[in-house]
């Protein structure tokens, strides 16, 4: 059952500000849509291996050499907040040095 | 000048820009003037880069001049959906998170592209990260459908599809998740190929769910689609899950006979909520088929009814995952907040639409504490049914036959308030990608009103072959035609 208090903390995992006038509908919309996905509980899976991937290829490893990346500057330049030396964000490390939530 | 050469076919521009017959330059200019006048009121294009074409088609005829031989794709418009990296042009996949995003990178296919000496007029309109059957989900307006402008063009690659329908380019790339080259492609009466997982390397893809996304050609014809997919195929030190196998000889394929050839016909695709006209026009093109000496088998696909939902559960998980990297630190939208937290949650919510905001949230929750196990495990578990399926289908025929899409394209508006219903749009094309092998959608006959339809052909991973030359079969008795608004 999907209640208001299910999105809102879905959303708070996602870390997505949800408008209020958004929250009734997407509750209402994820309601219907995980009742519907629930028929997988009648399809009957035992000794059944769990498919994560249709990879074929056996992951490969690359040899753990340095390979030039790109110039700091092209990196930054699609930030929408940078200086020269990296991105900037809001302080984050309280003065205790825990992260801020 | 006419622009009437875009309405030849990819390989015969090739061969023409190759023998000298007509420029780059000249091809590249019809482009322009025909998405000018087409693409008003169809909307396929977000973006098109003039400079970097016009740039790029001088610099092939100054290689032709030199006497140096010409690739596969010399002079072939080449419409790239806006999910793939470009740095010659803004690359938004269809959200306003990344609107005005011109990445510092190429994607893999568009360096393969420009390699065989394609033209990239620009890029095109799409379900918002892809999440979407219908183009709706475009955060810069839906695109329409050449063949009836009140009608979509399906999605989530609607762009592409209306790129080469309206022949504004003979072929396009597109992305498939769960059937976003494929649906498209037969709601707009062109040829879809979604390629083995493994085949074409995702580098330069905004991912949407990576254990099913795989890049594929749209074309005007199977030979078109056969030429693109062999020239963006193969192994990429980039992309960790391409299969370094060489790419088939996809092209000699479509000249192949299809005598001998078992086509399985599995009865889940022909039940209810199929249109009548689709499932009759289907039929028509599996009778085709038949008289060209193939055995028609009836099969089982017995799990194909869980597909949609198995889709729904592992495709948003990992959406969920793929789409925290849309912060508002690195690139795209920032809304600024009193601490970090707040930053990430104004951003994403400013940049994200609706339906992909379900999406997160859906994926969220299915991943989440105390219901992992009901909703994702247990999709996972389904998913190696669906798949399982197949290979026990594969073991009585080469190739399975079925509807690309339940209806005709259907009205803008029609399902855009219901999700599930836009959902129920993909249930035959969800299964193919589930297992993670190769499938073409190719038109057969239209409805009466003279909307296209499209038959799904279906082989075993790696063998795409087949496809094309079950394709061409059923090309060679319904030849390709322009959309409707786009002929005279």
């Amino acid at each position: 059952m999907i209640t208001r208090e299910v999105v809102l903390h879905v959303a708070e995992l996602a870390s997505l500000s949800l408008q209020e006038e958004e929250v009734a509908a997407l509750t209402r919309e994820l309601e219907a849509i995980v009742s519907y996905v629930a028929e997988l509980e009648g399809v009957d899976t035992a000794s059944v291996a769990p498919m994560a991937s249709a990879a074929r290829a056996s992951s490969k490893l690359r040899a753990d050499v340095a390979e030039p990346c790109l110039p700091r500057e092209v990196v930054l330049s699609g930030a929408p907040r940078a200086t020269d030396e990296g991105f900037v964000v809001p302080k984050f490390v309280h003065d205790g040095g825990g992260t801020s939530k | 000048m006419s622009d009437a050469i875009l309405d030849a076919s990819a390989c015969e521009i090739a061969r023409r820009v190759s023998a000298g017959e007509i420029s780059a330059q000249e091809i590249a200019r019809a482009c322009l003037d025909r998405i000018g006048a087409r693409d008003g009121e169809l909307r396929a294009f977000l973006s098109t880069a003039p400079d970097d074409l016009l740039a790029s088609a001088k610099a092939i005829d100054d290689k032709r001049a030199r006497g140096e031989a010409l690739g596969a794709l010399a002079g072939v418009p080449v419409a790239l959906k806006d999910a793939l990296c470009t740095r010659f042009a803004p690359t938004t996949a269809g959200s306003k998170i990344l609107e005005r995003y011109v990445p510092p990178y190429d994607a893999t296919v568009v360096a393969r592209l420009r390699a065989q000496d394609a033209l990239l007029p620009g890029k095109t309109n799409m379900d918002e990260f892809a999440m979407g059957s219908s183009n709706e989900n475009s955060a810069y307006g839906a695109c329409r459908n050449p063949w009836d402008l009140a009608r979509t063009p399906g999605g989530s690659s609607g762009g592409s599809a209306v790129a080469v329908a309206a022949r504004m380019t003979p072929a396009a790339l597109g992305s498939d998740t769960g059937g976003s080259i494929r649906q498209p492609a037969a709601l707009t009466g062109t040829v879809g190929v979604k390629p083995t997982y493994g085949r074409v390397s995702r580098y330069g893809l905004v991912a949407f769910a990576s254990s099913l996304d795989q890049i594929g050609p749209i074309a005007s014809d199977v030979r078109g689609a056969a030429r693109v997919l062999a020239a963006i195929a193969g192994d990429d030190p980039k992309d960790a899950t391409v299969a370094a196998v060489p790419s088939g000889a996809f092209e000699e394929a479509c000249e192949k006979s299809v005598r001998g050839l078992r086509v399985g016909v599995p009865e889940e695709y022909f039940g209810a909520g199929l249109d009548r006209e689709v499932d009759a026009s289907v039929r028509e093109a599996i009778a085709v088929l038949e008289k060209d000496g193939c055995t028609i088998v009836p099969i089982s696909l017995p799990h194909t009814r869980h597909a949609v939902a198995t889709y729904y559960v592992v495709a948003t998980a990992e959406a969920s995952s793929n789409l925290a990297r849309f912060d508002g630190v690195r690139y795209g939208l920032r809304k600024d907040g009193p601490d970090l937290h707040a930053l990430y949650g104004r951003t994403r919510d400013a940049g994200f639409g609706r339906e992909v905001k379900r999406r997160i949230l859906l994926g969220t929750f299915v991943l989440s504490a105390g219901y992992y196990d009901a909703y994702y495990a247990k999709a996972q578990k389904v998913r190696a049914l669906i798949a399982r399926d197949f290979e026990d289908a594969f073991t009585q025929c080469d190739a399975i036959a079925s509807p690309t899409s339940p209806t005709p394209a259907f009205r803008l508006g029609e399902k855009s308030n219901d999700p599930l219903a836009m959902y129920m749009s993909d249930v035959c094309t969800l299964p193919a990608s589930l297992a993670g092998i190769p499938a073409i959608s190719v038109p057969c006959r239209a409805n009466a009103g003279g909307l296209p339809i499209g038959v799904q052909l279906a082989a075993r991973a790696m063998d795409e072959a087949t496809l094309f030359s079950l394709g061409a079969a059923i090309e060679r008795a319904f030849p390709p035609r322009a959309a409707r608004s786009c002929t005279p």
